[in-house]
């Protein structure tokens, strides 16, 4: 799976998206943060993913109603 | 002729002592004598491949003969699709369907129980949205099933699972799932009064979750198999780093659980082997074995199915057909799943009813009296690049993840969120966008994933585990290869993803 990173992302958290999720103008914020992004087919959280925007942020689910809060979410974990 | 069809989920063929002494990523044998056995009744097939990945989209080109993933991805039977059953019962031929693949009655798969003549659907497997008690399971088994809640309602929650098993025995290989759907097809062969019949045995295990009884639980550990902290479920991904991330034990306990379950349906398979010795069906039975995948247990890093490149371990299936007429012995061929269609049509003496657009009979390479010429086998998953072999080398093209990719069908899917209810698509083409038939169809968007960022090419021949990437040492076999998966995509009429792919234009 093609990891997209930033040069200052190295050390950042690894983020997995579900593309069913994570569109659009979320993608490309979440993918300019300072982490490690791997876009998946399916992250088996159907249920989240039809009515929470999510990722899996070094492997802990992460949730939120609104994609500013999910990236304040990513950074918290980076942190 | 009768036909017996039997399908084992995510079975590995590595994992069959007819294919390979120890299974690739083990340090101990696993048994399975049963399914050996047949194989040495049988003929093998050494170098067969799946078509469009991975469990409904390889049914429906295992029932219809469609090569799928260049159109589409996991869906319904279509109008336009001629199935096995319907194919079979139109020349007298009774069908039956066992099985406890749940997907067949979720969200986005409609049609492919429904033209058997009778079906047993086992319930409760993986997701299955089967019991409704009790509302909090056992926290044994919510933490090995690795759910993350313990009574939500959401689709696909891994405690409905624990829900569904809470009163199997782990101490009664009977209650669970493989045993069940083995002794129904024991007791259909048994007791059946119909003079030429079909039998599909579609086996969801050796499919996740792991969860074994004894003695398969503990045949190949040492470790407890109810501690809480070993997960008979472990999450896709990478094994070192995101969901995947497992540890040395934890990893070692996931591959004991799958030998322990390939050994349980091993020996289930060897009672409906015994049922067709009892009855002396041999000689007026065809009996066809095969798995729609494989199943990653660290290999390349990965752990699961569908994050990764569709490397062999996925992708190079196991096949064994028994035929009255079969001389046994190995094929070394190749062959693809979507080549089953028509080789069933022709076992079942159905052909003049069927439509096997894409695949090729097996027949002859069984009977020994037949032609058969397979040059390529094209296999992928839809919205995910596409790959082909010509037996010895494997080559992968990734497609471009900018660009949205097209699905095709008479039904609005969901191209992702294939489990949930479907979403209306007020802005959707229609038009006879397939060049298999002139039905028109919706023409629908889903985002397109990228498993590798560039070509994977492997010679399977000297380095079958393949681990060295070739594509940029071997540069005349690279562009071979590049012309073979556009031949492929060409004879299929497949030209959109041969463009989106920039197959035709890739200079290598």
């Amino acid at each position: 799976m093609t990891e997209h990173s930033t040069p200052e992302s190295e050390d950042g958290p690894f983020v997995e998206y579900c593309v069913n999720s994570v569109t659009g103008a979320e993608r490309t914020t979440l993918e300019e943060l300072p982490c490690r992004t791997h876009a998946r087919p399916c992250l088996e959280r159907c249920g989240t993913c039809r009515t929470e925007l999510f990722a899996v942020v070094d492997g802990t689910l992460v949730t939120v109603p609104g994609d500013v809060a999910l990236w304040e979410a990513v950074g918290g974990a980076s942190r | 002729m009768n036909v017996l069809f039997v399908s084992l989920d995510s079975l590995r063929r590595d994992f069959l002592g007819a294919y390979r002494d120890r299974p690739r990523p083990l340090e101990y044998d696993v048994a399975t004598p049963n399914l050996d056995r047949f194989a040495e009744r049988a003929t093998a097939f050494d170098t067969h491949y799946a078509g469009s990945l991975f469990c409904m989209p390889t049914r429906r080109e295992w029932l219809t003969g469609v090569q799928e993933f260049p159109w589409r991805g996991w869906g319904p039977i279509e109008p336009f699709d001629t199935t096995l059953p319907l194919a079979a019962r139109e020349t007298g031929t009774f069908t039956q369907l066992i099985t406890d693949h749940y997907h067949y009655f979720q969200h986005g798969a409609d049609g492919y129980y429904e033209d058997f003549n009778a079906f047993e659907f086992v319930r409760g497997h993986e997701f299955d949205a089967w019991r409704a008690s009790p509302r909090t399971p056992d926290e044994r088994l919510l933490a090995q099933a690795g759910a993350e809640s313990a009574d939500g309602v959401d689709f696909m929650d891994r405690a409905q699972y624990a829900r569904n098993v809470s009163d199997f025995d782990e101490s009664d290989e009977r209650t669970f799932f493989a045993p069940k759907v083995f002794s129904s097809a024991v007791e259909f062969v048994r007791e059946t009064e119909w003079d030429e019949w079909f039998c599909y045995v579609d086996s969801f295990d050796v499919h996740q979750p792991f969860h074994c009884p004894e003695p398969y639980a503990s045949m190949y550990t040492d470790e407890d198999p109810r501690d809480p902290a070993l997960s008979f479920w472990p999450r896709w991904g990478t094994v070192e780093e995101g969901q995947g991330d497992v540890s040395e034990r934890e990893l070692a306990f996931a591959r004991a659980q799958f030998a322990g379950k390939v050994t349980m349906v091993d020996e289930w398979v060897g009672r409906l082997l015994d049922a067709l010795d009892e009855r002396d069906l041999w000689e007026e039975t065809a009996v066809v074995i095969t798995s729609d995948h494989g199943y990653s247990l660290g290999d390349h890093g990965y752990i699961g199915k569908i994050h990764q490149p569709f490397y062999d371990v996925l992708a190079r299936t196991p096949l064994l057909i028994h035929h009255p007429e079969g001389d046994g012995g190995r094929v070394e061929d190749l062959t693809a799943a979507v080549d089953l269609h028509p080789t069933l049509l022709e076992l079942l003496d159905a052909t003049a009813a069927g439509d096997h657009p894409h695949g090729r009979s097996l027949l002859g390479l069984v009977t020994g009296d037949g032609e058969y010429d397979r040059e390529w086998a094209l296999y992928g998953e839809w919205g995910s690049g596409a790959c082909v072999t010509d037996g010895r080398y494997t080559y992968m093209v990734p497609c471009d993840p900018s660009e949205p990719a097209p699905a095709h069908s008479t039904t609005m899917l969901n191209p992702r969120g294939i489990f949930l209810p479907p979403e209306p698509s007020p802005d959707a083409e229609a038009g006879p966008f397939l060049p298999y038939t002139d039905t028109p169809v919706w023409r629908l968007e889903g985002e397109a994933i990228q498993r590798h960022e560039s070509p994977l090419l492997f010679d399977t021949e000297r380095d079958p585990g393949q681990t060295e990437d070739i594509h940029g040492t071997a540069p005349e076999t690279a562009e071979r290869m590049r012309a073979l998966l556009e031949r492929a995509l060409g004879t299929l009429d497949a030209t959109a993803l041969a463009d989106r792919l920039e197959v035709r234009a890739r200079a290598e």
